[in-house]
């Protein structure tokens, strides 16, 4: 029962990781995309193949994993400097669609389907995470710093424009900022931050596969975004907490064993709509 | 040579359900301004249904109520979910946050009344005609004239009914329509059924060629209207079906020169590329404004 807790909260504090990067993008940018999936994919993969094929220790794995997400979400980026958000919602799905075929298809790198196996776990300056206790206290305490990091940048200058941008992109124009750079710069802190929950990710369950970095899981971590709250950093953690931990109760119902994933998911679904109706800001409301 | 023809012949063939879904897509998009996900399993619903009750009932009375169902799902999610949140004052992230709700709720549903595995239509249409080496099943030459008929239709009402000016009025300036005292509500409703109601239609030529059905393929489906609709120019109804039907032809037609398991990453990233290229699509004049 405690290795089950902490698994879960051990979750939570990766999708707190993801759901705030994202929240960068959507809550303070005002940019929708449904690719965050991807980008944790490409970390999650990124480091897994990095200790796999070469051999190499986890930290610079992690750092192969940064690079790559960066890359890849400052691509995603190119569709929302020229056309509008219709666009970027469109872009982001395709490059999210593309990106799962790549990894059924190229399967002589990446398993295909079946994914990878028996990923190294997490080893810094000779002491490796292996007990449930371990990942609990390294992952909390990297989703803190993220934090901790994440709201000193939405508080400084650069922050101000991000909610700019979000409201009105001619008003930062027209002062000479130069939104461009801004979009992309925020792409890439997006990616890294993304892409690190990923690495994290693939070291904890030391399996991965295409159907974890699916649309399904853009789509979830887009609603605990907006179930938590944009705009907000307490929020995506709070929605976090929330989407993973509620379907979990489920559980504990005597519900027959083959509909309970569905039963699990329709729950899901039913939170998502209740909030739109009942609290489309979010649990944490964006002052 | 063969090959290519027979390639060519099977992208006509998905070309012409593409442009269904480009033009069912378009139609809901234009009119409610809703990125209408759940679009994917009003798609799969409609088409296990017809699977379902073709063997029972007939195919014909199947496919009617495989239209009564897309048609009162689309319906549903308007009134029941995008109308009220709307009238809310809900922004446009919320009401698609709903959509994706609405489809995960669809979806699994979906999955627990008819079981989450594939479904194929078991209904004889008669054997495929071979001309000169090429196979073209019933289906493969059924499918054009349906889609020409339905586009036809589609084109008609909107061009030459008092009807459709008023369609373009909405889909120009809804605000500028009310304004007029012209009840916008029962227009956006019209089209909103019939976009949803050749779901189904275009469901079944897939289904005729032996093509599966499961709960969870409504999402690609989207896309590929989303994709038909931007890439033929927004707001642009015949633009929506030509889009949809050169992606179905190009993906057919590019077998010749790569693998099928690639094919949708191909026509993905082919996509991805015209719309750097060319963001206000192919027949496109002038880009709308950003709604969210």
């Amino acid at each position: 029962m405690a290795t089950y807790i902490i698994g879960i909260l051990v979750t939570v504090s990766l999708f707190a990781i993801l759901a705030m990067s994202l929240d960068l993008l959507l809550g303070y940018t005002g940019l929708f995309t449904i690719s965050h999936a991807a980008i944790f994919g490409i970390g999650a993969y990124g480091a897994a193949l990095t200790m796999q094929a070469f051999g190499w220790g986890f930290l610079p794995a992690v750092g192969v994993a940064l690079g790559a997400s960066a890359l890849v979400s400052a691509a995603i980026s190119l569709p929302s400097l020229r056309v509008s958000g219709d666009y970027l919602v469109l872009a982001s799905f395709a490059i999210q669609e593309v990106f799962y075929s790549l990894l059924v298809n190229l399967d002589g790198i990446t398993g295909g389907s079946a994914g990878l196996h028996r990923i190294p776990q997490p080893s810094i300056l000779g002491f490796t995470l292996t007990r449930p206790l371990d990942f609990l206290i390294a992952y909390t305490l990297i989703a803190v710093l993220i934090f901790i990091a994440l709201s000193v940048l939405v508080r400084s200058p650069f922050g101000l424009l991000l909610k700019a941008i979000r409201e009105d992109e001619i008003v930062p124009q027209t002062l000479g900022k130069d939104v461009v750079a801004a979009k992309v710069k925020i792409f890439v802190i997006a990616g890294c931050v993304a892409g690190l929950a990923g690495a994290l990710y693939g070291s904890y369950y030391t399996f991965i596969d295409p159907l974890t970095f699916d649309v399904h899981a853009s789509v979830l971590i887009l609603s605990m975004v907006l179930i938590g709250g944009m705009g907000t950093l307490w929020g995506p953690v709070a929605g976090a907490a929330l989407l993973i931990i509620l379907p979990e109760l489920l559980r504990f119902f005597p519900f027959p064993s083959e509909v309970l994933g569905n039963l699990r998911q329709i729950f899901y679904g039913l939170i998502i709509i209740g909030f739109c109706f009942l609290r489309p800001t979010g649990l944490v409301r964006a002052r | 040579m063969n090959l290519f023809l027979q390639l060519a012949v099977n992208g006509i063939y998905a070309g012409s359900i593409f442009a269904l879904f480009g033009l069912s897509f378009a139609l809901i998009f234009a009119t409610t301004k809703v990125w209408h996900f759940a679009q994917g399993a009003v798609y799969s619903g409609s088409a296990l249904i017809v699977v379902a009750l073709a063997t029972t009932i007939g195919l014909l009375p199947a496919i009617l109520a495989g239209v009564v169902f897309a048609t009162l799902g689309g319906l549903g999610c308007q009134a029941g979910i995008y109308g009220p949140l709307r009238r809310r004052g809900a922004s446009m992230l919320v009401i698609v946050m709903a959509s994706l709700g609405v489809t995960i709720v669809g979806e699994n549903l979906l999955s627990i009344l008819f079981g989450p595995s594939q479904k194929t239509l078991l209904v004889d249409v008669g054997g495929p005609i071979i001309a000169g080496g090429i196979v073209i099943s019933r289906a493969q030459l059924l499918a054009p004239i349906i889609a020409v008929a339905v586009v036809g239709l589609a084109l008609f009402v909107l061009y030459r009914t008092d009807f459709g000016r008023k369609v373009q009025a909405l889909i120009g300036d809804e605000e500028l329509m009310q304004l007029q005292g012209i009840a916008t509500g029962p227009i956006r409703m019209a089209c909103v059924a019939f976009g949803s109601a050749i779901l189904p239609i275009a469901a079944v030529m897939l289904l005729l060629s032996g093509t599966g059905v499961s709960p969870y393929i409504g999402l690609p489906v989207v896309l590929i209207g989303a994709m038909s609709l931007f890439l033929g120019g927004i707001n642009s109804m015949l633009g929506a079906a030509i889009g949809g039907f050169l992606i179905g032809f190009v993906e057919n037609v590019a077998l010749y020169f790569i693998p099928s398991s690639w094919q949708a990453a191909f026509t993905y990233s082919l996509f991805l590329a015209i719309i750097l290229v060319r963001p206000t699509g192919l027949l496109g004049r002038r880009l709308i404004q950003s709604s969210m």
